[in-house]
């Protein structure tokens, strides 16, 4: 409080996950009159009767009333403001020498920007994704003495002190220059009465979260193994994949695109690769292997079947190698049982990053909240839980799907330095041919074409999108010249090998569902970039390799320009959808049009309509999460909380499993916050129903218990 | 002064939040193909998941509408609307519950409630709700004053109340420069530049002009009988980016003939700026007067009606001048003098009469002159002598053309 009265303490302007309006706890002081003098002159209006008798103390009551707001305001970043341009911020925020009398500051809502999310990381952290980054320590395993050791060990004291100003990616921070002086005159907007200039509110950057690299074992780790494709293939042998770090590092926000977490270079690992100039060997001699093509040759084994050459195989696993990779694996190709030295940097060395037992966020928040007892009743699963069998394996086996996962957990640094050693992914051991005594006569990469888009997509989420889309282009230039090679009659890697009509056919389908999926990604990745008009751009060439998917497309560029606020164009995408759907017909059609014209009113402000439109779609399919959700939430804007909060409660009381979504628990626990002083406890009985529920990808943000 | 008085527990719990627009979920994709050893889950947990857009789940903006999650910015010209909602958290009945929300900025004070009628009662766990909503027409600090009263069962007045301060934004920055033609014509540039955080979509910038002009837009071209606006699909500002419009002011024809009343500061217009935001959260600005100085004319203006681009070397041309007495009363009686430049070469009788020329009247003049040499030529020399005074106005630079070699057609 007396921080706040100092006019020092006013918080970072950030609470994106209370809403800042959010009252002060009430102090109980009993106000005689209607109203008080704001501030001498400044404030000096109509109503100034009661202000002569009692002022000051009334305006004291007024001080702490107002940081009562700023404790509300809450900022988890409620520091020094070690962002500099939040100091503009608190300038503006606190008017000095307004009189004695002068209104102090408080709870000064957050001038940050609603919409690029940049705000999460920064918040998420505070609880736990922090500990890993500032905590720093490094976790040094008594891992076997692997040639990498040195290199990881220096990644913890690279990490970049929390202190630091973390670079921001160009592409958000788009800050014009000042315009030169050409002979403009600022003029002044206003409405009735004009005010000073304000400054433009500062971005403050994104705060990247590091997580502390830690070593851990790789397990191709002496020079006796290092390029045998086993090693590609045995880390669910030999490691745990469960081991991930901490979930919330890194975790978005809902409804923010993802943090925009910059990894600073220097935190991020030396790729294992770079350990010297050491010279592999591919394999030398055919008996090493005698073994393991005896392994791949049981033809009842899925696994080994997956990996024999098929036509199938062919279509699927064709890939363009680059250049120089093309080289090595014609060496290879040319003298099986000469040695090819190849460059160990050259080399794929993937290691398992993380294998700190990975943190459960959900069964924290319970431990707090619930107490032991119900915290022990939470189970996830891990690695004892899943079948040593094949189908248990399935779920966990290959880099991609380790990746994947770490992906869909939001884990994005340390996705990226377990891809580190994949480079980009055209390392010469990561085609067949490299291995031509384990895969005679079969060609093409091992990297499965999802495994590309992920790797491409993962940039984005850490704040370097033009990465993402440099890569997704050379994936896209790749998909593209084996589509024109099947076109032209060749084997899809430019070969004259024979394919059958049927198979050509089958082949050019595949890739232009690549090429559909690699533009789906360009245009998800534009639309985070916020740039609207290639991203729509992007979305229409979709809609010509996935022409069944045009209706949710066209709705979704109308979204877009809804989003801008171009209400017009919105409203024509609408109406091509209308069109697009007439002829299909069907439910799904049905709907898509309801929910769009739904969404129109929304843009017109008109609440009413837009919930009328969404009550409709529930007539019709009663368990439309999005519309049942939708329709809670424009009950709110019409001033009807407490139906708002009995339509989602009912609808998550209906079908838990489905509709226990982040985005709708964060609008529940956001009207109990709004609802009464006591949203705690249902927002904790919230955490009991997702504790049964989710898995600990869950985001707990959402809960907002923090 | 830091004792705090007792506190006292209030059985009625007030809650505000701004009602921003609501925001689309988004989420993110990660997909595999039936043939990776995922198989078909990643893609069936994409469809599971409610927030991905059925059909599309790759799709990454979805349909699923979340609350706004913080403050965010309010800027000038925007609307603040929040919920204000008073619950009973006791269990007991209050009544005579009145609610109010005021909005005091700092020059007014503004009463926002909906209505002032008291509520008779509120059991417990029910709430009274309203949303408010207010046109910010003021920058700087603003606070919400939220005053709750009450009756409690033993019949004990209750009164108790909240601030919620927040300061208003200036969104845009809004820059003018004025061009003035030969003609009577004024071109105005205006800059308007986003320096808010968010994408703008401009959907109205228009000049409303002072009683004096007549507007054109120029901030469109035709294009195959379309109207299509110059910015194209561009329709949207980012962040801190400018964007040029480009207006040309005619004065009506009652000002223009009166030319001596467009002098000195003039009032040309105002610009009127509206645009929207997410999900069509709307704003609306105007600037204030545009002011222009009207360029000095001195006592007699001598403008030009008629002149050639573009002229032949060495062979005469015409021009057709404007005079005008510019003075309040004065009657001037005008002598022409004609003098040559290196280049201009005036055909004529130099030092001729014009007459008598009355205040706020004009007279047209064809004259004929050649140039001598190539390249674009600034026409000079002429001097007018009102011989009441025996004053001397020098006309320099009045126009210029472009002379070619006569070996050039010149298309007229």
């Amino acid at each position: 409080m007396e921080d706040a009265r100092g006019g020092e303490e006013t918080p970072a302007p950030q609470a994106p996950h209370l809403p800042p309006l959010a009252p002060a706890e009430e102090q109980g002081l009993l106000f005689q009159e209607e109203t008080i003098d704001l501030g001498g002159d400044e404030f000096g209006s109509e109503e100034n009767e009661s202000a002569s008798e009692d002022s000051t103390p009334l305006v004291d009551k007024l001080n702490e009333h107002m940081m009562e707001s700023v404790l509300i305001s809450d900022s988890p970043n409620n520091s020094e403001g070690d962002v500099g341009d939040l100091g503009q911020v608190r300038e503006e925020a606190e008017p000095r020498g307004e009189g004695d009398s002068g209104p102090e500051p408080a709870g000064t809502p957050s001038p940050t920007s609603e919409a690029d999310g940049d705000c999460a990381p920064g918040d998420a952290g505070e609880d736990e994704a922090v500990a890993p980054g500032s905590g720093g320590a490094p976790r040094q395993d008594a891992a076997p003495e692997t040639p990498g050791s040195e290199a990881e060990a220096a990644h913890p004291e690279q990490t970049p002190p929390a202190a630091d100003p973390v670079p921001v990616c160009t592409i958000f921070s788009q800050r014009a220059p000042p315009a030169p002086g050409d002979g403009f005159e600022p003029q002044m907007v206003k409405s009735p009465s004009f005010g000073g200039t304000s400054e433009a509110p500062a971005r403050t950057p994104p705060q990247a979260v590091q997580p502390s690299p830690s070593l851990s074992t790789f397990f191709g780790d002496a020079a006796a193994s290092h390029s045998l494709a086993s090693d590609f293939f045995d880390s669910f042998t030999t490691s745990a994949f469960v081991s991930v770090s901490n979930p919330s590092a890194g975790s978005p926000t809902p409804a923010s695109p993802p943090p925009l977490a910059v990894p600073g270079t220097e935190g991020r690992p030396e790729p294992v690769a770079t350990r010297g100039p050491q010279a592999a060997a591919p394999p030398v001699s055919p008996e090493p292997f005698a073994h393991i093509q005896a392994v791949f040759a049981g033809s009842d084994d899925p696994f080994a079947t997956a990996l024999s050459m098929s036509e199938m195989d062919r279509r699927n696993d064709a890939w363009l190698p680059g250049e120089a990779t093309r080289g090595v694996l014609r060496a290879v190709a040319a003298q099986q049982r000469g040695a090819v030295f190849v460059d160990k940097e050259k080399l794929t060395m993937p290691g398992l990053r993380f294998d700190n037992i990975q943190g459960d966020a959900v069964k924290d928040l319970m431990l707090r909240f619930l107490g032991e007892k119900a915290a022990a009743k939470r189970q996830v699963l891990n690695a004892s839980s899943v079948e040593p069998s094949f189908v248990g394996l399935k779920q966990l086996i290959l880099w991609f799907v380790r990746l994947a996962l770490l992906v869909k957990l939001g884990l994005f640094q340390n996705a990226e330095m377990e891809f580190e050693p994949f480079g980009n992914l055209d390392q010469p051991d990561l085609y067949y041919e490299y291995y031509p005594h384990v895969y005679p006569g079969r060609r093409g990469s091992m990297v499965p074409f999802s495994m590309r888009i992920l790797h491409a997509e993962l940039q984005q989420y850490l704040g370097n999108p033009q990465e993402s889309l440099d890569r997704l282009h050379r994936v896209k230039t790749v998909c593209s010249k084996i589509l024109a090679n099947l076109e032209q009659g060749l084997a899809e890697d430019g070969g004259t090998s024979s394919v059958t009509p049927e198979g050509r056919q089958a082949s050019i389908r595949l890739w232009r569902s690549r090429l559909g999926r690699v533009m789906y990604s360009m245009a998800n990745c534009l639309l985070l970039m916020k740039d609207y008009v290639l991203a729509v751009e992007a979305y229409h060439s979709v809609i010509t390799y996935y022409p069944e998917q045009q209706p949710q497309l066209l709705s979704g560029i109308g979204r877009i320009a809804l989003q801008i606020g171009d209400i017009k164009t919105a409203e024509k995408y609408f109406q091509d959808v209308e069109k697009v759907t007439q002829k299909s017909g069907g439910l799904q059609g049905k709907i898509t049009v309801l929910m769009n014209r739904a969404f129109l009113y929304l843009g017109q402000n008109n609440f009413a309509e837009a919930h009328r439109f969404f009550t409709e779609i529930l007539r019709m399919d009663p368990a439309n999460a999005v519309a049942n959700n939708n329709a809670a939430v424009c009950l709110l804007y019409l001033g009807k909380l407490k139906d708002s909060l009995r339509q989602l409660e009912a609808m998550v009381q209906q079908d838990p499993r489905h509709y226990l979504h982040e985005s709708v628990l964060f609008n529940l626990t956001t009207m109990y916050e709004l609802e009464s002083s006591r949203s705690m406890q249902k927002k904790q009985s919230l955490l009991e129903a997702v504790a049964s529920k989710e898995g600990d990808s869950f985001n707990t943000q959402c809960l907002k218990l923090a | 002064m830091e004792v705090n008085p007792p506190k006292q527990e209030h059985l009625l719990a007030l809650k505000v939040m701004r009602l921003t627009k609501p925001t689309l979920f988004t989420n993110i994709p990660v997909t595999c193909e039936e043939k990776d050893l995922p198989g078909d889950l990643f893609n069936q947990l994409m469809r599971d998941d409610p927030s991905t857009v059925n059909g599309a789940e790759v799709l990454m903006l979805g349909e699923m509408l979340t609350l706004p999650q913080n403050f965010g910015n309010i800027f000038l010209g925007e609307t603040f609307s929040s919920y204000i909602s008073v619950h009973n958290d006791s269990n007991q009945v209050v009544k005579d519950i009145l609610v109010k929300a005021d909005l005091q900025t700092s020059s007014q004070r503004l009463n926002l409630s909906a209505s002032n009628a008291a509520v008779a009662e509120l059991k417990p766990d029910c709430c009274i709700d309203d949303v408010i909503h207010h046109e910010v027409k003021e920058i700087g600090t603003h606070i919400l004053v939220c005053a709750v009263s009450y009756t409690t069962q033993a019949g004990e007045k209750m009164y108790f109340r909240k601030f919620f301060k927040f300061q208003v934004l200036k969104p845009l920055d809004v820059k003018t420069k004025f061009y003035n033609a030969e003609t009577d014509e004024v071109f105005l540039e205006a800059q308007i530049q986003n320096i808010t955080t968010s994408p703008m979509f401009m959907e109205k910038v228009s000049l409303e002009p002072s009683i004096m002009y007549n507007v054109t837009e120029l901030n469109s071209v035709s294009q195959a009988g379309e109207c299509v606006s110059t910015f194209r699909s561009r329709a949207y500002l980012q962040p801190m980016d400018t964007r040029q419009y480009l207006y040309c002011l005619k004065p009506k024809k009652e000002f223009a003939e009166k030319a001596g009343i467009i002098k000195g500061v003039t009032v040309i217009g105002k610009l009127d700026i509206v645009w929207k935001t997410n999900l069509g959260e709307r704003g609306r600005l105007q600037t204030s007067q545009l002011q222009r100085m009207a360029p000095g004319y001195g006592d007699v203006r001598l403008s030009l009606e008629a002149i050639p681009d573009t002229v032949n070397l060495e062979e005469p041309f015409h021009i057709t001048c404007k005079i005008t007495n510019c003075s309040s009363e004065r009657t001037m009686d005008l002598v022409l003098e004609m003098c040559n430049t290196n280049s201009i070469h005036w055909c004529g009788i130099s030092g001729r009469q014009l007459g008598k020329l009355h205040p706020s009247s004009s007279l047209c003049l064809a004259l004929t002159l050649l140039s001598s040499v190539q390249g674009l030529q600034s026409v000079s020399g002429l001097r007018l002598t009102d011989t009441f005074l025996k004053r001397t106005y020098e006309y320099d630079d009045i126009a210029q053309v472009c002379v070619v070699s006569s070996a050039i057609k010149v298309e007229s």
